[in-house]
């Protein structure tokens, strides 16, 4: 039991009121028949007086911080454009952006976007078994479709998987270079026709 | 979910209800010759007689709370005066007679500490007319403070904003809504879809995560202000 002492005087308490009920006093909710006996406690108790004075504190706090964060909420997008600083660093960023987007649309469509590696051709060949092409690691592959696996000016389209299936090359219509070296192991390159059907299929294997 | 949070907002007022009877209890409001509340009948009959400790310990035992009070109303300018002001009317008061219950002696504290306040903000409003009336070109303080106060409410500011953006947006906006929109528990409730104890458990959460995040935060503004402090000793 806490209590407050001046001289003879004595007044205990046995409890406090909670930390919601001096919230909702800091808000002003209270009627006059609760807010009395309240008030009165507050005027002797020290304890009560710190928990609402961090009641207010908080209050005061999200206040300043929440208003602060909806009024910049509440700004139009594209006043933040209009400021100096912001301006700059958007026209930076956009050019960066421009010149990224367009170095890489270069590259893949020249599909050298590994130029420094060195380049194998690989003429595919039908077989299965322990005979599998050899083809060295880390080279971009250049592959030969045997003429006798498509029809004359047919659409082919060519796929390389990985030993388990794994899809990691999907080359457009017509393409034949694997624009990434391949990493040392067995690999399937798939052949299909215009009408997506699977013609072929080779193996190779890297080294 | 309405009727769980009807029951909640009645099981509310049933603990305000509860707090409230324990207080007038503990005071002796309801009980006037509780032990708890003896002393001060014998208070009042000190200051009654002009002895010199009641009053002493009326200062003491009164004085933090009335400070209190005054300056959450009032705000702290001429605080001491206004604490004299109102110790002066209760001995007064208790002297006249006019405290007829002297276990009611809190109640009239509060009376009086109250009705200090309403002259205050009466007088001050008076002022303000007379002074406006007298000369219209009255010169109006400029509401935002010196410049490196306003910095230092825009950098409080920024920072507070920092931490509400990294709370969750649930702790967010139970937080916005309760202490900026001052929306009360039911409202929330039901507009977040919570049951009164989700409310307290989210409440009570995303304060102390607050407190948490702002805690952190300027620690490393400390440390920021104390290094750039230091890197600039070292460089003269």
């Amino acid at each position: 039991m806490e209590s407050s002492k001046a001289g003879s005087v004595q007044i205990r308490f046995s409890s406090h009121p909670s930390e919601e009920i001096w919230e909702e006093y800091a808000f002003g909710r209270l009627d006059e028949s609760h807010l009395a006996p309240l008030e009165e406690h507050l005027l002797v108790c020290m304890e009560c007086q710190e928990t609402l004075e961090g009641v207010d504190t908080f209050i005061a706090t999200v206040k300043s911080g929440a208003a602060a964060m909806q009024t910049s909420q509440r700004e139009p997008f594209w006043s933040r454009w209009l400021r100096p600083a912001p301006r700059v660093a958007i026209a930076f960023g956009a050019a960066v952006l421009v010149a990224g987007v367009a170095i890489a649309a270069t590259l893949y469509s020249s599909q050298t976007f590994l130029s420094t590696a060195p380049l194998a051709v690989v003429a595919l060949q039908s077989f299965r078994g322990d005979n599998l092409q050899t083809v060295p690691a880390g080279h971009l592959l250049e592959l030969q479709v045997p003429a006798a696996d498509v029809a004359a000016g047919s659409n082919f389209r060519l796929e390389v998987v990985t030993s388990s299936g794994s899809k990691i090359w999907n080359g457009k219509a017509g393409v034949t270079r694997v624009p990434r070296g391949l990493g040392r192991g067995t690999y399937f390159v798939r052949l299909y026709g215009s009408d997506g059907e699977l013609l072929r299929e080779y193996s190779l294997r890297v080294e | 979910m309405i009727g769980s949070n009807t029951g909640a907002a009645a099981k509310r007022a049933l603990d305000l209800e509860h707090t409230v009877e324990q207080l007038q209890t503990e005071e002796g409001s309801s009980s006037p010759h509780s032990d708890a509340y003896s002393g001060l009948v014998e208070l009042v009959e000190r200051i009654r007689s002009g002895q010199t400790d009641g009053m002493e310990d009326l200062y003491e035992l009164f004085s933090k709370g009335i400070r209190f009070y005054l300056c959450r109303q009032l705000g702290p300018q001429e605080l001491d005066d206004k604490i004299h002001d109102t110790f002066v009317v209760v001995v007064q008061a208790i002297r006249k007679g006019e405290l007829r219950e002297p276990q009611r002696l809190m109640g009239f504290v509060r009376t009086i500490v109250r009705r200090q306040v309403a002259a205050h903000i009466d007088k001050v409003v008076h002022n303000r007319r007379e002074q406006i009336e007298l000369d219209s070109t009255v010169r109006i303080a400029d509401p935002g403070g010196d410049p490196e106060q306003r910095a230092m409410f825009q950098q409080r500011d920024h920072m507070i904003r920092k931490v509400l953006n990294e709370l969750a947006p649930r702790d967010r906006e139970i937080l916005t809504r309760f202490y900026l929109l001052e929306q009360g528990q039911d409202q929330i409730c039901s507009e977040m879809d919570l049951t009164e104890t989700q409310f307290r458990l989210l409440k009570s959460r995303a304060k102390s995560r607050f407190g948490e995040l702002g805690r952190k935060k300027l620690a490393q503004k400390t440390l920021s202000a104390i290094s750039m402090r230091t890197s600039t000793g070292l460089s003269h």
